[in-house]
């Protein structure tokens, strides 16, 4: 049986997040609330 | 706000010399597990999603959104001086071997951060084999084995064609 596949479309709430910064920081996508967050993912490859 | 996630299993040190190239401004934080693939659902990258103040997603683009093309800072530009863009954006389609994909890539970075080199490429491997297009996990194949075609800021994008040739 297929598991179920996350998917985040327009009009869905973004997942809230807690990731590590280049400054050793733990940054949560939540500590943004009340702004606009323009979230760019990339890599160095 | 712009906040960017640097993917690789290689962690912060694989990423920072891009970040201070650009003498980046922004927040950046490394995601080594692929956790966003996961929980936001995609296989390539790079991306973009626009958040609004509320938390909802207004836009999304997935797998080619290149910010060295001014048509695409344009984008984040446009939406972030008048509240909206004009683009469409994109999406991707993905079915149940996502996850499974995911799980192995997951299962073969811990293998990478014990030193087992050779077993994580297999798990990834096996991510590949369940999701071929699944550029996040075949990329980062090729990024350890041939890290002199990835990093120091010049990535070799005709190789990685002539990879995708042969079937690798």
């Amino acid at each position: 049986m297929a598991k179920p596949v996350n998917v985040v479309n327009v009009g869905d709430k973004a997942p809230d997040f807690t990731l590590r910064s280049l400054d050793g920081r733990d940054v949560s996508l939540s500590d943004y609330i009340g702004k606009r967050v323009a979230l760019f993912i990339w890599a160095s490859w | 706000m712009v906040l960017t996630v640097a993917v690789d299993v290689q962690g912060a040190d694989k990423a920072r010399p891009y970040t201070e190239k650009a003498n980046a401004t922004f927040t950046t934080v490394v995601d080594e597990a692929n956790a966003l693939g996961q929980l936001y659902g995609y296989k390539a990258i790079p991306n973009l999603f626009l958040i609004e103040a509320d938390g909802t997603v207004s836009f999304k683009e997935l797998g080619t959104f290149n910010v060295l093309e001014p048509a695409k800072r344009a984008i984040v530009d446009q939406w972030a001086a008048t509240g909206a863009t004009s683009e469409k954006g994109n999406t991707e389609d993905l079915d149940g071997s996502h996850a499974q994909a995911n799980a192995h890539f997951l299962f073969g970075q811990q293998l990478f951060k014990r030193g087992m080199t050779q077993d994580a490429l297999t798990e990834w491997r096996k991510g590949v084999a369940l999701e071929p297009d699944n550029y996040n996990i075949r990329k980062q194949i090729w990024a350890i084995e041939n890290p002199d075609r990835f990093y120091d800021g010049k990535v070799d994008y005709d190789w990685q064609d002539e990879q995708l040739a042969k079937g690798l």
